[in-house]
């Protein structure tokens, strides 16, 4: 049982750096066509599916949960509240800077996914050697 | 006396399982599984090669049921039996070609249901839609909001958003709307299917919601719009409730008292002996997800910064939460006891400071309709029902298929209780939305959004007809007259029902919510030819226009004066002082006004022919769908 256990946190520590570090690199590279302002066909769909994703993954990987759906769900939630959240913050402020502003934050969330990637990779290698 | 094999004790491992390789995982697709997969291929194979035959410019009054052709309806026929064989309770097991096959077969369903329009069609459809990338993109440009010249602009957040999003993206906010229903549809059914799996028993049933509420989902808000993003917030909310935060019982002292006391406690007995419901029946929600308290911590964090966003973006879905939460504290099924008092606080607080421009001097129309139900009814319900023959077909089906949903959710509900099995959670979902009315019309759009919140409950609760019968010997006697398989043929009915009704429903509005090239054309030549500062008057609000330049014209809609055919009439009211005037007259404007005021259908002909042959109009722009006039003031160039 205890072997099966292992193997199961084993599996899910995998998954969750794998879709930490897939984040990560999806994020550096928008956060780069972002601040290159490279135009490319590709740009509009990643650096949308980035700006909502990265952010709301990057939070959410500290959630161990087993319920995928819940999980995206509330990953896709919290990236649009993100996004929201902090263009009303820039009008309130009177900070409108939006290219700036979104390279910070796909930025910001990869340096979040990669550390946690890092992260779950030495805790599992320290189990491993225990 | 019996032997009685007893199963060889399993033998501890020595070493670690190997994990699955490619090859075994492939040797775990079944034949099923394979036609399952070639009914999907050749479902989405049919409906791509349906779409060259639909033309949304060539819908009749009905909208674009008469366009769908035979392969349409058979990629449908196909994809349901992929589900169908897909979800077979002898299949429907923790397989991994199963899963993806559901997977698969549900987006495919969805791409034929709210995919069609937006494929077919050359320009992005819904002219409201417009107006909404003309918001952000104001916001995008000069990074401030204009709350005295929308209303809709004192509840920024979505704007503000899309702006924000756009500018990063390289792109005008125009870029959002042409796949917005299908991305949205489909970014529904995630926290749909925690609902789901929070509230029924069998894998079957719960995929069934998913497409139910695809099938049921006519009502058109899920165009680039702040309630087509909230209504994904407002389920995202309620799943983190059922799943993570749900509770099986009276939580809340005053919730609890008022459950426990008499004149409650004996309504509940006389209910229970009318509808036949057994005393012992049990609650069908699925046990809580086990979630650290650190986690939970965060959760909690995470859900008040989206309710924040709700409250930010969408006068309209906050309220809904508030009820939602307010309620489910009250019958005792979650634990959050002070969110909707946090939502509360939080809708005043915006509506008190942010959105001043929204309730100054409009008191009486935002609390007037308070307790009058009749009234809010007629707005929503008598008003709309105005217009042409085939309009009035299009609503009385729209309003029967509400009404058959919302019957067979109750009928389900009740049903369960009889056997046992009460969803308490769900019905409180589903009831929540009707409070709405109790407060104000919403512009006569109330019903709309009554439904709108309240499908993605009935399609569970009607779904939980296909949900397995407890295991419970009382429960399974009372099923011995077979209503286990009268149950899944109400279901399926309804789900054959829903998807005859949808494009008359869905696309009965095509004639004036499809955008024709002539439309676009006609305003990217206004807004590259007519100097800013100018006014342009359009007959109704069925034209792609204010995408951008929000303010850099004086837009106004006049369906009075334009719809009557009146050249005099006109140029008195627009030939006067000031800037200079130019309508903008598309065949879109005149489907609306037939549908809607009655004017005759080739309303477009006749008007421009009446204003070209008049001297107080000069035609300036024209294509076969549209016409640009200009207004000449005696005296002027």
């Amino acid at each position: 049982v205890r072997l099966a256990v292992d193997l199961e946190v084993r599996r899910r520590a995998t998954n969750d750096v794998a879709r930490s570090a897939g984040w990560a690199i999806t994020c550096i590279i928008a956060a780069l066509f972002v601040a290159c302002d490279v135009h490319l066909s590709v740009r509009p769909p990643l650096v949308l599916v980035a700006m909502i994703c990265g952010p709301g993954w990057a939070l959410c990987s500290f959630l161990h949960m087993r319920d995928k759906g819940l999980l995206w769900s509330v990953a896709i939630s919290t990236g649009l509240a993100v996004n929201v959240t902090l263009g009303l913050a820039m009008i309130a402020t009177n900070t409108w800077r939006p290219i700036g502003a979104s390279a910070l934050l796909l930025f910001g969330s990869a340096v979040v996914l990669a550390s946690r990637a890092l992260a779950i990779t030495i805790e599992v290698s320290r189990r491993d050697r225990a | 006396m019996t032997q009685v094999e007893v199963a060889p004790r399993a033998t501890r491992p020595t070493t670690p399982l190997p994990r699955a390789t490619l090859l075994d995982r492939l040797y775990e697709i079944e034949v099923l599984d394979a036609v399952a997969l070639a009914l999907v291929v050749f479902g989405i194979g049919l409906w791509a090669a349906s779409l060259s035959s639909i033309d949304a410019a060539a819908s009749s009054d009905y909208g674009l049921v008469g366009q769908l052709p035979v392969t349409w309806w058979m990629s449908i026929v196909a994809i349901i039996g992929a589900l169908a064989v897909t979800s077979r309770p002898a299949l429907v097991a923790r397989r991994w070609p199963t899963a993806w096959l559901l997977v698969l077969g549900t987006a495919a369903f969805a791409l034929v249901l709210h995919g069609t329009a937006s494929a077919a069609e050359t320009v992005p459809r819904y002219p409201t839609a417009y107006v909404h990338a003309g918001f952000a993109d104001y916001i995008a440009l000069h990074g401030r909001t204009l709350p005295h010249l929308d209303l809709r602009m004192s509840w920024a957040g979505f704007f503000a958003g899309v702006g924000f999003a756009s500018r990063a993206m390289g792109v005008s906010p125009t870029w959002f709307i042409k796949w917005s229903p299908l991305v949205l549809n489909l970014a529904y059914l995630i926290p749909l299917k925690v609902i789901a799996d929070a509230n029924l028993r069998s894998r079957r049933a719960r995929w069934a919601a998913l497409w139910l509420f695809l099938a049921a989902n006519w009502v058109g808000q899920d165009y680039l719009s702040p309630q087509g993003m909230n209504l994904f917030l407002y389920l995202t909310v309620v799943a983190v409730l059922c799943r993570v935060f749900g509770a099986r019982g009276p939580v809340w002292g005053p919730a609890r008292r008022l459950i426990d006391s008499a004149p409650v406690a004996s309504t509940r007995r006389l209910t229970r002996r009318a509808f036949g419901v057994p005393a012992d029946a049990r609650s069908a929600e699925a046990a809580q997800l086990e979630v650290s308290t650190p986690a939970q911590l965060l959760l909690y964090g995470l859900m008040v910064f989206i309710i924040f966003a709700s409250i930010s973006s969408h006068q309209f879905t906050p309220m809904m939460i508030v009820l939602v939460a307010a309620a489910l504290v009250l019958i005792g099924r979650t634990r959050l006891t002070g969110l909707w008092i946090l939502c509360a606080g939080g809708v005043v607080a915006w509506t008190s400071f942010l959105a001043v421009s929204y309730w100054s001097g409009h008191l009486r129309n935002l609390f007037g309709g308070v307790g009058h139900v009749g009234g809010t009814l007629d707005q929503n319900v008598t008003v709309r029902l105005q217009g042409s023959s085939a309009r009035l077909f299009v609503l009385d089906a729209r309003i029967a298929f509400a009404i058959a949903i919302w019957s067979v959710a109750v009928f389900a509900f009740v049903r369960c209780l009889r056997q046992g099995r009460s969803h308490w959670t769900l019905l409180t979902l589903f009831l929540c939305p009707f409070g709405v009315l109790l407060g104000q019309s919403y512009g006569g759009e109330g019903v709309l959004r009554v439904f709108l919140f309240s499908l993605a409950p009935a399609s569970v609760l009607i779904a939980s007809l296909l949900d397995d019968p407890p295991r419970d010997p009382y429960a399974r006697k009372r099923n011995r007259f077979g209503a286990i398989r009268f149950a899944p043929t109400v279901w399926a009915i309804t789900l054959v029902v829903s998807l005859a009704l949808f494009p008359i429903a869905r696309w009965g509005n095509e004639p004036f919510e499809a955008v024709s090239t002539g439309d676009l054309a006609a305003v990217e030549w206004v807004y590259d030819h007519i100097p800013e500062g100018s006014r342009l008057v359009a007959a109704t609000g069925a034209l792609p226009w204010r995408y951008a330049h929000l303010t850099d014209y004086r837009y106004g809609v006049s369906p009075g004066l334009l719809l009557d055919l009146s050249p005099h009439d006109i140029h008195e009211a627009f030939a006067v002082s000031g800037p200079t005037t130019y309508l903008v007259l598309t065949r879109g404007q005149g489907n609306n006004g037939s549908l809607l005021y009655g004017v005759p259908r080739d309303w477009l002909e006749q008007i421009t022919a009446a204003l070209a042959g008049n001297s107080g109009f000069r035609v300036v722009y024209q294509n076969p769908d549209a016409i640009v006039v200009k207004v000449v003031v005696r005296g002027t160039p």
